[in-house]
């Protein structure tokens, strides 16, 4: 029993020894108030300072206990608090059960922590790009912006692409401004002003159609920064330059805000910088009329100063002012009126040295050679006065545009056949957009009207070495069109039916003469027209739509009758013709997953050609490409199926879509074209004929936010094919193509910034299936270094590379590199020196593939160009 | 009206129906705030399904709110339309414009000292109650850098959940998220085991003459922390039920989701 007690007041004395804490006491003070401290954090460490005992908080009173299982000497006791210096000192000199410890105030700094928004954030059908995460101080508009967001891309001529397909609208501010031409936002707007870009998935912008007709597009819109809405901002920026002399103007003032909008600009420049193309109007989808009232230019004679297919920077030689006013403003019910102006005056100049060959399969090729020397002067004025009310029961729309053009190009040529031409080609046309859309409880009444009037009154004049007296050719033509309709539609459930009644008009004369003035002409007969046509199309259509979340089919049968007449006062004929036609299409989309869709098309589409096939007499495109056209209304039955998939998941930045289209074309007439000397001369010939294109594309981008990157990736296979007669052979012109266009952009830090745009092509010519061509590659890279070395100074460096291949022998390489410099001594001025084709090359070459043909020339290029400038912002 | 939206408006018109005045009784003042992110699954049989809510830590000299930064957006939002005389159907009306709500607690550690005061909301009631601040942590070897600063590890049980910690004294606050303290330093980042709770730092920073850290005076029902368990769990059962048999609000369900039960995984067990 003794020795029980014995050994269990050992084990319990042991466990005593082995469990027991010592205990470190002490109290904190402030060291210059005398104050106790409450909350100062006191740990017990290890020497090596890291290594944490024990640890506990200062009370109320300022006092300390930890407890701790070891102790050594060389411990140490840190005391730390915000707004006092720590302390730390060594337990060996230490009463540890009475520690004074003494703090002194001082500014403590940690180490902050920024939350960093997500680049990108998804709410319902709405992406939202963070604008500051991908942008950086070299990036001057939006537009540049733009091109790096993962999904998203801008194409040369403008155009903005959401995951591969156009977008339908541009918003500010949720407001549209500048409709079609938004390409003036894109490259004016400073990222700097903009919070975000949106991506508005599926977006139907006239909310009365909202819930009945769906889409595939998406809308983009402007988010502002807090500062930066419904204030003036803008810039001035003044540049000059050297060989030849050179200058860029850039006057920019817009006010953006929810209420009312403007944009207004001034720019000229000689240094390449094409502004012209963001006057371009983009083609939104139409929801009301489809593609039924987008009228192209009917243009007879094609002498033109062509650009090089190389951006415009290096290769045009331009003398541009653009003047644009845009205001938009929100009336009292939900109205607003929005004027659009703008006007250009532009001078362009080319040089190039080409070789044209016609292929022909049993027949040696047809080679012309020609050095053109062209100027091209334009002046365009164009105004648009839009009115608009867009409620969820009420739509109304009235759009009146009008445009003046007139484009003068005068091309001198030496070669197989020197000459001088100079064409008028001008452009007028006025036309008024008009839709009422009303919404009663399941039922919508329609009514769109438009009409367009144009005037075309061109001319050409050319001069050969041999002849005394130039030809001269005039070719008027007006055209009217109209085209009205009204339509109902009843909604029940998830089904929509929807019934459309209208007609659609055309009228259009032509009066064109060619004065010989003594020449003699390749062609005798038939030099003039006076032709008349007139369209009138009876139009009908029923469609069915079913639409839940997920899925969306469409059928719609439109039934047209044609009623015709054609008449031509040189022959003296008057033909009258009636036509039906069923252009029935499908449409489907279907979200497979909220992540992966599939949209799906077909359908059947019929064209009635207008007055420029007409033409039974002669017309000169060019001095040396005279054309005709039939007497028989021509006609283009074209049926189109196309299929895209596309994926998106904004969380893992990742945009891939893939898509195939397959459109086959019947005509009822042939081009057929025989050469006199060097004259082209092309009829049409009723001969009923077929073409086709069909191709696949894939395309794939991903932000790779740990190491600040967006690499994209797209490719597209093409294959088109045309028929012609020459020489009483039916030629088959079968033109393959492949395009390669990687993308890389990175932040590799704040300093350092890299872009890679790459472009890679064949193409391959085959006519009636002999190789003519052959496979003939091509390729563009360019890559940008961007160099911030502090927020006052930043470089940029740029090289390029253009690489041509112009026949199974030949092909032309030319590298190019570019610097530019940029200070910024105060918030609103930025001084800037570029240093553009700093290799002074002269040329660059290129092929161009057509029917049957291919043209390979030699262009001047912008010489070596040094430019310095300052900005201002306010 | 779907269940979703059913949902959505009931959640506005609560806020609208709760938010009253704005008298608060002043703790402490604000030196440091903290932004984390609170991500957690709430369904445990849809383990990938996070939920996620944006969380602001005021840290004063003695006492810190944690909130989240989502619920404090919203309900500001609802307030200032509410002042200025907007009708509860209006601001159903306005109900996407307001975004989502988060959770709707605040917690007060050290106050009073030594205890954390948690406000919580249930339907269309405030409740208040008291708990102590005495996690049992285990400072372990392991270390890390989180968010540039040198972090060391620590672990825990609360609450019926085992959690790792990464602490640092160079900010020397020692609180963190949630209800988590006691570490002498700053928590950067806690997890439970099982990975369904998890609140991360996103951003911190000093604040010069910061605003005081206050419990806003509203119509509280003291409890305690295992009635208002229980209470949720109530409530998550059934809202429908609960909602008839607390409040004078009356819903007679459009179809049958509603009476359904929502799916509820409980952070404290």
């Amino acid at each position: 029993m003794r020795i029980f007690f014995l050994t269990l007041l050992m084990l319990l004395s042991c466990g005593k020894i082995v469990f027991s804490q010592i205990s470190i006491k002490g109290k904190v003070q402030d060291a210059e108030k005398k104050m106790r401290l409450e909350g100062v954090v006191i740990t017990i460490l290890k020497p090596d300072s890291t290594t944490i005992v024990g640890y506990s908080m200062s009370n109320p009173k300022g006092e300390f206990n930890i407890e701790v299982s070891s102790l050594s000497d060389r411990y140490l006791l840190k005391a730390s608090l915000i707004g006092f210096k720590a302390q730390i000192l060594r337990l060996d000199n230490q009463n540890i059960k009475d520690i004074s410890v003494f703090l002194s105030p001082q500014v403590t700094q940690l180490k902050e922590v920024f939350v960093k928004p997500p680049k990108i954030i998804q709410r319902h059908d709405t992406i939202s790009y963070d604008v500051a995460s991908y942008s950086n101080v070299q990036d001057r508009t939006i537009g540049d912006v733009l091109k790096k967001l993962p999904g998203v891309e801008v194409q040369d001529d403008g155009t903005v692409l959401y995951n591969g397909k156009a977008i339908n609208k541009f918003y500010i501010e949720g407001l549209d401004m500048l409709d079609s031409r938004y390409g003036l936002a894109v490259n004016n707007v400073a990222p700097q002003d903009v919070q975000s870009v949106e991506i508005l998935e599926g977006h139907q912008p006239i909310k009365v159609l909202k819930n009945s007709t769906p889409t595939d597009r998406a809308a983009l819109n402007l988010k502002l920064k807090k500062s930066s809405k419904a204030r003036w901002l803008g810039h001035l920026e003044l540049e000059g330059g050297l060989t030849p002399a050179l200058w860029k103007i850039d006057a920019l003032a817009l006010k953006l805000s929810s209420q009312s909008q403007s944009l207004n600009l001034f720019q000229t420049n000689n240094i390449g910088e094409n502004i012209k193309t963001q006057l371009k109007t983009h083609v939104l989808e139409d929801y009301i009329n489809g593609q039924d009232n987008q009228n192209d230019q009917t243009k007879f004679i094609k002498v033109a100063a062509e650009n090089a297919p190389i951006a415009d920077e290096r290769s045009m030689l331009n003398r541009t002012f653009v003047f644009s006013t845009n205001n938009l403003q929100l009336l009292k019910k939900d109205y607003q009126v929005k004027t659009n102006f703008s006007y250009v005056n532009d001078r362009l100049s080319s040089f190039k040295n080409s070789v044209i060959t016609y292929y022909s399969p049993n027949a040696p090729e047809d080679r012309i050679i020609e050095n053109n020397a062209g100027i091209s002067k334009q002046n365009q004025g164009n105004l648009e006065v839009n009115i608009n009310k867009n409620t969820n029961k009420f739509y109304l729309n009235n759009k009146l545009s009008g445009q003046l053009f007139w484009n003068n190009t005068d091309v001198s040529t030496t070669g197989s056949n020197p000459n001088n031409q100079q064409s008028r080609v001008p452009y007028h046309f006025v036309d008024n957009d008009f839709n009422f859309i009303k919404a009663y409880r399941r039922t919508r009444l329609a009514i769109n009207s438009f009409n367009h009037l144009t005037f075309q009154p061109e001319n050409l004049n050319f001069t050969t070495v041999t002849a005394a007296n130039p030809v001269s050719q005039r070719a008027d033509h007006h055209d009217f069109s109209s085209n009205t309709n009204i339509s109902l539609s009843t909604s029940l459930h998830k089904w929509a039916i929807e019934y459309r009644t209208g007609l659609k008009a055309t009228v259009q004369r032509l009066n064109s003469v060619i004065e010989p003035n003594g020449n003699t002409l390749p062609v005798q007969d038939s030099l003039s027209n006076h032709a008349y046509w007139r369209s009138v199309d009876y139009y009908g259509s029923a469609s069915a739509q079913y639409m839940d979340d997920v899925l969306n089919f469409k059928i719609t049968l439109p039934l047209n009758f044609y009623n015709t007449q054609l008449s031509n006062t040189i022959d003296q004929t008057t033909e009258n013709g009636n036509h039906f036609y069923l252009n029935p299409s499908v449409t489907l989309n279907y979200k497979i997953t909220p992540k992966l869709s599939v949209n799906a098309r077909a359908e059947l589409t019929t064209k009635l050609m207008g007055i420029d096939y007409l033409s039974e007499g002669y017309i000169y495109q060019t001095y040396r490409n005279i054309v005709s056209g039939s007497n028989r209304v021509n006609t283009e039955r074209r049926q189109n199926y196309a299929l895209s998939l596309s994926y998106r998941s904004p969380v893992s930045s990742l945009f891939m879509a893939v898509s195939a289209s397959y459109a086959p074309t019947l005509k009822n007439q042939l081009i057929q074209r025989s050469f006199d000397n060097y004259l082209t001369i092309e009829r049409l010939f009723p001969f009923s004929n077929d073409n086709s294109v069909w191709s696949v594309s894939g395309r794939i981008s991903k932000g790779i936010d740990d190491i600040n990157a967006v690499a994209s990736l797209v490719v597209t296979y093409q294959n088109a094919t045309n028929a012609l007669l020459q020489a009483a052979q039916l030629l088959k012109s079968e033109n393959r193509s492949l395009q390669v266009n990687p993308k890389y952009v990175m932040n590799i830090n704040k300093h350092f910034n890299v872009e890679y745009n790459g472009s890679f092509s064949s193409n391959n010519l085959l006519v009636s299936n002999t190789p003519s061509t052959g496979s003939l590659h091509s390729f563009y890279q360019k890559l940008m270094l961007g160099v911030i070395v502090s927020k006052q100074f930043n470089m940029k460096a740029g090289f390029d590379q253009v690489y041509n291949q112009l026949t199974q022998s030949q092909h032309l390489s030319a590298f190019f590199a570019d610097f530019s410099l940029q200070y910024i001594p105060a918030k609103n001025i930025a001084l800037e020196m570029s240093f553009k084709n700093i290799f002074n090359k002269k040329t660059i070459a290129y092929n161009l593939i057509e029917t049957a043909s291919n043209t390979s020339s030699i262009y001047t290029i912008r010489p070596f160009n040094a430019l310095a400038g300052v900005k201002f912002n306010f | 009206m779907n269940s979703k939206m059913t949902k959505h408006f009931l959640i506005i018109l609560i806020t609208a129906l709760s938010i009253s005045n704005l008298k608060a009784q002043v703790l402490d003042k604000e030196k440091l705030e903290c932004a984390y992110k609170f991500s957690w699954v709430n369904d445990t049989s849809k383990h990938n399904v996070r939920k996620e809510d944006f969380m602001i830590l005021k840290v004063g000299d003695k006492v810190s709110d944690f909130y989240s930064y989502n619920t404090f957006r919203v309900d500001s939002a609802v307030q200032a339309d509410k002042s200025k005389g907007a009708s509860a159907a209006e601001m159903v009306a306005n109900r996407a414009s307001y975004g989502k709500k988060g959770v709707d607690y605040h917690i007060f550690k050290n106050y009073p000292s030594g205890k954390m005061t948690i406000t919580d909301k249930v339907a269309t009631d405030n409740f208040k109650y008291e708990e102590p601040l005495n996690q049992k942590w285990q400072i372990q070897p392991g270390k890390a850098t989180i968010s540039g600063y040198s972090a060391q590890k620590a672990t825990c049980t609360f609450s019926g959940r085992q959690y790792t910690a990464w602490f640092t004294t160079d900010v020397p606050v020692s609180t963190g998220p949630w209800k988590f303290s006691g570490l002498p330093g700053l928590i950067l980042k806690v997890e439970d085991k099982s990975g369904d709770f998890k609140f991360e730092l996103l951003g911190l920073h000093q604040v010069k003459d910061g605003s005081s850290i206050q419990i806003k005076d509203k119509p509280y029902i003291a409890t305690t922390k295992e009635k208002f368990q229980k209470l949720v769990v109530k409530f998550y059962e059934d809202p429908i039920a609960y909602l008839n048999a607390n409040t004078g609000i009356r819903i007679t369900p459009v179809n049958g989701n509603q009476t359904k039960s929502r799916p509820y995984n409980p952070i404290e067990l």
